[in-house]
């Protein structure tokens, strides 16, 4: 019944043959536009998928370069790993103040020097030791010394031959002669080196006066 | 149906059509990985610098504190 009430009405419509194009063009129109509704999510969802995948194949593949290289490393490490120490005591990952301060005590007390004074600057305190942005970074310090001119010098030769790296910026020499006298006062400004961050947190100007040194340069 | 019903129907299928496309090439021109993937990716340089540590080792032969 319906049926032959759809035909009998396209019938009508088709005597005007503009009407029935217009209908046909219409219709189709109107499906595109439906199914184009249709299928956009999955349009979508098959692209994201395709664009994952593409992206999971890169990342494997770094991956798998990354992994390459760690085993590298990782022979690499054990065959240096016996002269890790030594890097460690070259460059410490922290500041090591109170160590470094003994050995100059005990340079100066191996070469008869008196230690007046030693004052250390900016000391970085604390710090996250697995923080990424570690660089070498610098503490200046001075130390006075009194005694024998020459024992300044193989002092200083022995300062900076130490394994933790040390340079001497500056050195202040008083006295009234300088090769003979015994009782010069010398001035030594200089820096150590540390692997720590840009920011810490730091004592300023740590001085240790010369009440805390006795005259064999040990701390008391 | 008349002119001015196809002409809308056409334009609202060109519509959908470059709306598609649009949503197709945001998705493939996206070339942004998650953070944590991107720096598990970083490449690794797995070669030391030896020389740097040969250099320590002979500057410091000479005094050492005991």
């Amino acid at each position: 019944m319906a049926i032959n009430e759809t035909q009998f009405r396209f019938e009508q419509l088709s005597k005007d043959p503009d009407k029935r194009s217009y209908l046909g063009v219409g219709l189709t129109l109107l499906t595109l536009i439906i199914l184009s509704v249709l299928i956009f999510p999955a349009i979508t969802y098959i692209t994201k998928l395709n664009k994952e995948i593409s992206q999971a194949k890169t990342i494997d593949q770094a991956l798998g370069q990354k992994v390459e290289a760690i085993i590298q490393a990782k022979t690499n490490y054990e065959e240096i790993k016996k002269n890790l120490p030594i890097l460690d005591a070259a460059l410490p990952s922290d500041s090591e103040v109170a160590t470094y301060l003994k050995t100059v005590e005990l340079l100066a007390d191996k070469h008869s020097l008196n230690i007046d004074k030693v004052q250390f600057n900016d000391i970085p305190l604390l710090f996250d030791k697995s923080r990424k942005d570690l660089e070498v970074r610098e503490i200046n310090f001075t130390v006075s010394l009194e005694g024998d001119f020459q024992s300044v010098k193989s002092y200083l030769s022995a300062l900076e031959g130490f394994i933790r790296t040390t340079n001497v910026s500056s050195l202040d020499v008083t006295g009234e002669t300088l090769e003979e006298k015994e009782f010069n006062t010398i001035t030594i400004r200089a820096k150590i080196y540390y692997l720590g961050p840009a920011v810490a947190k730091t004592i300023q100007g740590t001085n240790l006066p010369a009440s805390s040194t006795n005259k064999e340069g040990v701390s008391q | 149906m008349n002119r001015t019903t196809i002409s809308i129907l056409t334009l609202s299928l060109l519509t959908i059509i470059f709306w598609i496309g649009f949503q197709i090439y945001k998705i493939t021109t996206n070339k942004e990985l998650p953070t944590a993937t991107a720096e598990q990716i970083e490449p690794l340089n797995p070669n030391l610098d030896t020389d740097i540590l040969e250099k320590i080792i002979e500057s410091t032969k000479s005094v050492t504190p005991k």
